[in-house]
C-alpha cells in the first residue's frame, strides 16, 4: 500500500472551495439553460467566494502559530489566511461588477475561469515551496490570459491576451529558471529548508534569487517589469483589469514578502536594496506616465505600477512594521482600485466606447452615486486623509524610516505629490465641463440614459466602505495585519 | 447616562445628515421638522443623561465613554472620547434645549426663503459641533468643536450669500475666530511638547503639580484664553459680533447670544486648573471682560439696528461672565450663561418677530408704538428686558448679581474695580436696554409699522410658541440660585468646578440692593430721554466716537489690514509671480516632459517588452552577483 501524506484539509478548504465553484460554473454553463446561464453562475460565485472567505477566516482564527502542511508544500498561517481573505472578498466584489456586463458569450467560462484564478492565487499566497509557488502561480495565471482574451470580438482584448501570454511565459520561464538554479545550489525546494541549506555565497543560488526575484516582480508589475501592464489592462475586459489590479497584486506582493523573508533572510542586505530600487523605478515611471495618458484604464493602469512601489517600500524595510504596512495597504488600495475600475466599466457600458478623461466629463453630475465614490477612490489612492490610503502610505514611509531608508520616504513623498497631478485631473474631469461640450441632458437626448445598475452600485458602494472604513477603524485592521505578519521570521 | 450622551450627540449629526443626502427629496418644511425633530432628539438623550446624573451620588456624576480607538501607537492614542459631567451636562441641556426652541422657531421665520434645506442642515450641523466641544473628553476634540463651531457660525452669518455685506462679515467673523484658534492650537501643541498629552486630567494634574514652568503655564493660559476672547467676543477680538448680526435672526439668537459664544466662559471653567495655575492670565478674563462689559455697553447707547443693540448687549453680559470666571466664580458665570441663554435668546426672536412683522425693517427709528400692533411680542420682550436688567424675581437678577457679589468677596483692589465697573456696567444696562424697548413700542407708530399692522399677524404658532416658553423660562429659571436660601444649581456644578470665592449671603443681598436701585434709575433715565425726545448721548465727540464703536474697526484696519495688503501685493509682484510661480511653472514642464518621454518608451511592441525584461533581469543577476 501507498503511503499517503497527511492532509490538513481545513488550510486547503478555501482554494477547494473555489476550485468546485469553478466546476459548478463551468457545468452550469452547459446544463442550465440559457436564460438563466447567468444568474446561475453569478449566484454560484458569489456563494462560493464567500464561502471561500468564511473559510479562510476559519483558518485565520485557528493558525495562531504557522505550520507546513501537506508535505512542507504550502504554510498555514495567518499570513496566508488574510491575503486569501482579501483575494476572495475581491472575487466576490468583481462578480458584483461583472454581473450586468451584458457579456453574451462565454458567460459561464467567464465565471468559472475568475473563480480559478481566484483559487490559483489563494493556493499561491500559503505556497511553502518553490513547486507550489510555481504551480499556482501558473494557474491562475492561465487563467487570466484567457480572461483577458476572452472579449473575442474586441481586437484589443485579443491583443491583451496574446501580449500577456507571450510577456507572462517570458516571465515565468525566468522564475521557473530561478527555482531551478535555486534547487541546484542548495538542493532543497521548501523556504524554510532553503534558508536553513544555504550556501550563501554561490553564484548559482544568487542568480537563482535574483530571478526569482524578476518573476515576481513581473506579477507585480513594478518597473522595469511594467511594461505589459498598460496594454493589457487596458485591453482586457474591464472587469478583469479591476481583478488583476486588486487580487495579482495582493498575492504577487504577499508571497513576494513571504519568500524574500524566509527563504532569503541570509541575503537580506542584497535584495532590500534591490527592492528599493524597484520601488523608486516604479514610482518614477508610473506616475510620470500616467501624467501624460488620457485613456482612463490606462491612466489607472500606471498608478498601479506607482502603487506597486509604494508597497515595495515596504517589503524593502525588511522589519515587522514593514509587512504590516504592506497589509494594511493592500486593503484600501485594493478596495479603491476595484472601485475606480468598476466606475469605469459603468461609464463604458453607458457609452459603449472606452473611457477617457474627456468621456468622463460630467459623470459627477449625471450619476453623483457613482461620481462621489470616484472622488473618494481618487483621493485615497492619492492617499488623502479620511481615506485609508493616507494611513497606509503613513505606514509604509514609518516602516521605511523606521529601517533606516528616509532617502525612499522622501521620493515617495515626492512620488505622492507628483500623483496629485492626475488622480486630481479624474476628479476634476467628473465634475468639469469644457466649454463647448453639451450642456446637462444630452445623454437624455439620444434615447436615456441606461437604468443605474444596482450590483455594481452595491459593489462601489462597498468598495467605499472599505476605502473610508479603513480609515476610521484602522486599530481593528492593524491588529489583524501585525498578527499575521507575526507567523513571519524577521 | 451613556446612551443620553450619545443620543444627544448623535441625534443633530444624523439630522444634519439625513438632509444632506436626502437633498431634494424632501420638501423644505420636511427638512425643517426633521432637523427640529433632530435637535429635540438630542435634548431628550440630554435629559435622560441628567436624570441619570441626578439620581447618583455627587462625585460619581461623571462618566467618560469611548466610542473607538482610532490609533494608538505606543502611549499615545486617538479616539472618540466623550468627558460627561455636571458641567457639560448644563451646556448640553442649555445648546439642545435652547436650540430645539430655535429650531422650531425657524420653520415659521424662515418660510419662504429660498434654501430652507440648506438653513436647516446647517442648524443642525451647528448644535453637533457645539456639542462636539462640550462633550469632548480631550482638549483635542474641543478644539475640534471649536474648529467646526467657527465653520458652522461662518456659513450661518453668511447664508444669504447673495449680500456682500453678508458675505464680508461671515469672512470677518471667521477671520477674527482663526486668531483665537490659531492662539489656541499653539497652546495645545505646546502641551503636548510638554506634558505629551491632551487629555483633561493629565494637563490638570500637570498644571496643578507645579511640573511645568511658570512661563509654559502662563502661555498656555494666554493660548486659550485667546481662544476664548475671540469666540466669545470680548475685546480685543470683538469686532466681528455686531457685523455677524447679518445672519437670520434665528442664528443670531442660537449662535451669537446664546450658546457659541458663551463657549469662551465655559472652555476657562472647564480648563480652570489651568488658569489657577495662572492667576495674572485668570485676573486678565477678569479685566478684559470689565472693559468689554463697559464698552459694549456705552455702545449699545447709541446703535440704531435693533439686532445690534442686542448684539452688543451679548458682549456686554458676556463681559460679566468672564468677570466671574477670573475671579473663580465658575458657578455664578455658568449660572449667569444658562439665565443669560435663555433671555438673550427670548430678546433676539422677539426682535425676530418684529422684523418678520415690518417685512425686513430693523432700524429703530422707523419703529415705536408696536405695542398696540405686537401686545405678545410687547410682553415677551418687556420680560427678556427685565431680565436682562436684573429686575427681581426675573432671571437676570439671581445671575448677575451673584457674579458682582462674588467680585465685592474677592476684595483687594482687583476686587473693587471689577465691583464698581460691574455696577456701572448694570446702569449702563439698564439705559441702553430700556432705551431699545422705548423706541420700538411706545410712542408713535413711524412708518413702516403703521402699513405692517394692516396686514400682519404677529407671526406664525411655531414662531410664538417657542417666544413664549422663552419668556417662561426668563421668569422662572433665576429661581435655581437664592442666596442663602435655595442653590441647587451650585451645589450640581460644585463636584465639576470648585469655584474660589463664596460671597455671604449679607453680600449677595446688599449687591443686588445696590444693582437694583441701579437698574431701575437707567430705566427711568431712559424714559425721562425718550418722553423728552431726546438722544441719550447728546451729538458731539463723544457720540462720535461710540458710534464709531471707540474706532476698533478704524484702527485694525489700519495697524493690521492695510499693512498686510501692502506687503501682500509686495510679495505678490516682487516674489511671488516672478520666483515662486516661475519656479513651478519650470517644473511643471519638466514635469510634463518626463511624462512624455516615459509615455514614448511605452511602444506597443513586444520586443520592446522582452527586451527591456532582459535588460532588468541581467541587470538584477550581475548586481546581486557583485554585491554578495
Amino acid at each position: 500500500m501507498i503511503e499517503t501524506p497527511h492532509v490538513d484539509w481545513l488550510a486547503l478548504a478555501p482554494t477547494l472551495a473555489l476550485l468546485a465553484t469553478s466546476g459548478i460554473t463551468l457545468l452550469g454553463a452547459v446544463l442550465v439553460p440559457r436564460a438563466g446561464e447567468r444568474a446561475f453562475a453569478v449566484v454560484v460565485s458569489l456563494g462560493g467566494y464567500l464561502a471561500s472567505a468564511v473559510l479562510a477566516a476559519v483558518v485565520y482564527d485557528r493558525s495562531a502559530d504557522a505550520s507546513a502542511v501537506v508535505v512542507e508544500s504550502m504554510t498555514r498561517d495567518r499570513l496566508g489566511a488574510l491575503a486569501a481573505i482579501l483575494i476572495a472578498l475581491t472575487g466576490l466584489v468583481v462578480t458584483l461588477v461583472a454581473a450586468g456586463d451584458g457579456r453574451r458569450s462565454h458567460v459561464g467560462e467567464f465565471y468559472a475561469l475568475l473563480a480559478a484564478a481566484t483559487a490559483g492565487m489563494v493556493l499561491f499566497v500559503s505556497a511553502g515551496n518553490l513547486m507550489t509557488m510555481f504551480l499556482a502561480l501558473e494557474w491562475f495565471s492561465i487563467s487570466l490570459y484567457v480572461l483577458c482574451a476572452l472579449d473575442t470580438h474586441r481586437r484589443e482584448s485579443l491583443e491583451a491576451g496574446l501580449k500577456y501570454l507571450i510577456v507572462g511565459s517570458f516571465g515565468s520561464g525566468i522564475l521557473l529558471f530561478g527555482c531551478a538554479l535555486v534547487y541546484g545550489a542548495t538542493g532543497e525546494l521548501g523556504f524554510q529548508a532553503i534558508q536553513e541549506a544555504t550556501g550563501a555565497d554561490d553564484p548559482l543560488f544568487v542568480t537563482g534569487m535574483a530571478m526569482i526575484l524578476a518573476g515576481l516582480a513581473f506579477k507585480v508589475s513594478a518597473a522595469p517589469f511594467h511594461m505589459w501592464t498598460p496594454d493589457v489592462y487596458e485591453g482586457a475586459p474591464t472587469t478583469v483589469t479591476a481583478y488583476m489590479s486588486a487580487a495579482t497584486k495582493v498575492a504577487a506582493l504577499v508571497l513576494m514578502l513571504r519568500i524574500l523573508v524566509t527563504a532569503f533572510p541570509e541575503q537580506a542586505e542584497i535584495w532590500s536594496v534591490a527592492v528599493a530600487v524597484l520601488a523608486v523605478c516604479s514610482l518614477a515611471i508610473g506616475n510620470l506616465a500616467a501624467i501624460a495618458q488620457r485613456d482612463v484604464k490606462r491612466l489607472l493602469a500606471y498608478s498601479s505600477v506607482s502603487h506597486a512601489g509604494f508597497l515595495l517600500i515596504a517589503i524593502a524595510a525588511n522589519n515587522p512594521d514593514g509587512g504590516k504596512a504592506l497589509l494594511y495597504y493592500l486593503i484600501p488600495y485594493s478596495a479603491a482600485s476595484v472601485g475606480a475600475f468598476a466606475v469605469v466599466a459603468a461609464r463604458e457600458r453607458e457609452q459603449g466606447r472606452a473611457v477617457t478623461l474627456d468621456s468622463l466629463a460630467g459623470l459627477g453630475w449625471e450619476r453623483p452615486f457613482l461620481g462621489v465614490c470616484m472622488w473618494w477612490f481618487m483621493l485615497s489612492l492619492a492617499g488623502f486623509p479620511l481615506t485609508g490610503g493616507f494611513l497606509g502610505k503613513l505606514f509604509v514611509f514609518s516602516a521605511a524610516y523606521e529601517a533606516g531608508w528616509w532617502w525612499l520616504v522622501v521620493i515617495g513623498v515626492l512620488a505622492t505629490a507628483l500623483s496629485l497631478a492626475y488622480y486630481l485631473n479624474v476628479v476634476r474631469a467628473l465634475y468639469m465641463r469644457s466649454g463647448q461640450a453639451p450642456a446637462t441632458g444630452a445623454v437624455v437626448a439620444t434615447g436615456g440614459s441606461p437604468p443605474r445598475d444596482r450590483l455594481l452600485d452595491t459593489a462601489v458602494g462597498a468598495a467605499l466602505v472599505v476605502t473610508v472604513g479603513s480609515f476610521f477603524f484602522v486599530q481593528p485592521l492593524v491588529d489583524l495585519a501585525s498578527d499575521a505578519v507575526a507567523a513571519l521570521p524577521f | 447616562m451613556v446612551f443620553g450622551s450619545w443620543l444627544c450627540l448623535l441625534a443633530p449629526l444624523a439630522g444634519f445628515l439625513a438632509i444632506l443626502l436626502l437633498g431634494t427629496r424632501i420638501t423644505r418644511r420636511q427638512a425643517g421638522a426633521l432637523s427640529t425633530f433632530a435637535v429635540f432628539a438630542g435634548f431628550a438623550g440630554a435629559v435622560i443623561a441628567f436624570v441619570d446624573a441626578w439620581g447618583r451620588d455627587a462625585h460619581d456624576r461623571v462618566e467618560v465613554t469611548t466610542a473607538w480607538t482610532w490609533l494608538q501607537a505606543g502611549d499615545f492614542q486617538a479616539g472618540l472620547t466623550l468627558l460627561v459631567d455636571p458641567l457639560s451636562l448644563v451646556m448640553m441641556l442649555v445648546v439642545t434645549g435652547i436650540g430645539g426652541l430655535i429650531v422650531l422657531y425657524s420653520n415659521g421665520y424662515m418660510a419662504g426663503s429660498d434654501e430652507e434645506r440648506r438653513y436647516f442642515a446647517y442648524m443642525s450641523f451647528f448644535v453637533f459641533a457645539m456639542l462636539m466641544l462640550v462633550m469632548g473628553g480631550n482638549l483635542l476634540l474641543l478644539l475640534v468643536g471649536w474648529g467646526l463651531v467657527g465653520l458652522a457660525s461662518y456659513l450661518l452669518i453668511g447664508f444669504d450669500h447673495h449680500r456682500p455685506a453678508a458675505v464680508a462679515a461671515a469672512k470677518k467673523a471667521f477671520v477674527v475666530n482663526t486668531i483665537g484658534d490659531a492662539a489656541m492650537a499653539l497652546a495645545l501643541f505646546l502641551a503636548i511638547a510638554k506634558i505629551g498629552s491632551l487629555d483633561y486630567g493629565t494637563v490638570f494634574s500637570a498644571a496643578e503639580d507645579g511640573v511645568l514652568s511658570d512661563t509654559v503655564v502662563t502661555l498656555l493660559a494666554l493660548g486659550l484664553l485667546a481662544g476664548a476672547v475671540a469666540k466669545s467676543a470680548q475685546i480685543p477680538l470683538h469686532t466681528w459680533l455686531p457685523d455677524a448680526m447679518e445672519g437670520p435672526t434665528p442664528v443670531s439668537a442660537l449662535i451669537h447670544a446664546a450658546t457659541m459664544v458663551t463657549a469662551g466662559v465655559y472652555l476657562i471653567c472647564r480648563t480652570h486648573p489651568i488658569f489657577e495655575a495662572a492667576p495674572d492670565i485668570q485676573h486678565l478674563a477678569a479685566l478684559l471682560g470689565l472693559a468689554t462689559l463697559l464698552v459694549a455697553g456705552l455702545v449699545a447707547l447709541v446703535q440704531w439696528d435693533i439686532k445690534r443693540v442686542i448684539a452688543y448687549s451679548t458682549m456686554s453680559q458676556i463681559g460679566y461672565m468672564f468677570l466671574g470666571a477670573g475671579i473663580g466664580a465658575y458657578g455664578f458665570a455658568m449660572f449667569h450663561l444658562v439665565t443669560h441663554a435663555f433671555f438673550k435668546a427670548l430678546l433676539f426672536l422677539a426682535a425676530g418677530l418684529v422684523i418678520h412683522h415690518l417685512d425686513g425693517e430693523q432700524d429703530i427709528r422707523k419703529m415705536g408704538g408696536l405695542r398696540r400692533f405686537m401686545p405678545y411680542t410687547h410682553a415677551t420682550f418687556l420680560v427678556g428686558s427685565l431680565a436682562l436688567v436684573g429686575i427681581p424675581i426675573f432671571a437676570g437678577f439671581w445671575s448677575k448679581d451673584a457674579i458682582l457679589a462674588s467680585a465685592l468677596a474677592y476684595g483687594g483692589s482687583l476686587g473693587w474695580v471689577l465691583y464698581v465697573g460691574g455696577l456701572i456696567g448694570t446702569l449702563l444696562t439698564g439705559l441702553y436696554t430700556f432705551r431699545l424697548y422705548f423706541r420700538v413700542f411706545h410712542g408713535e407708530p413711524a412708518g413702516k409699522a403703521r402699513e405692517a399692522a394692516a396686514h400682519h399677524g404677529e407671526g406664525a404658532r411655531s414662531m410664538l410658541v417657542p417666544v413664549g416658553v422663552l419668556a417662561v423660562g426668563s421668569t422662572v429659571v433665576g429661581l435655581l440660585a437664592i442666596p442663602g436660601v435655595w442653590e441647587p444649581f451650585e451645589t450640581w456644578l460644585e463636584p465639576a468646578v470648585e469655584p474660589l470665592v463664596h460671597p455671604s449671603t449679607g453680600e449677595e443681598w446688599l449687591t443686588s440692593l445696590v444693582a437694583v436701585v441701579l437698574g431701575v434709575l437707567g430705566i427711568l433715565l431712559a424714559r425721562r430721554a425718550f418722553t423728552a425726545g431726546r438722544e441719550l448721548v447728546p451729538d458731539g465727540a463723544v457720540r462720535d466716537t461710540l458710534e464709531h464703536k471707540l474706532w476698533f474697526d478704524e484702527l485694525y484696519d489700519a495697524v493690521v489690514s492695510r499693512p498686510a495688503q501692502l506687503v501682500a501685493l509686495l510679495l505678490r509682484d516682487r516674489v511671488e509671480a516672478p520666483v515662486v510661480h516661475g519656479g513651478l511653472d519650470e517644473v511643471a514642464e519638466g514635469t510634463l516632459r518626463g511624462a512624455a518621454i516615459t509615455g514614448s518608451a511605452q511602444t506597443g511592441l513586444l520586443r520592446t517588452y522582452a527586451l527591456a525584461f532582459t535588460v532588468a533581469v541581467a541587470v538584477l543577476t550581475l548586481v546581486f552577483l557583485v554585491t554578495r
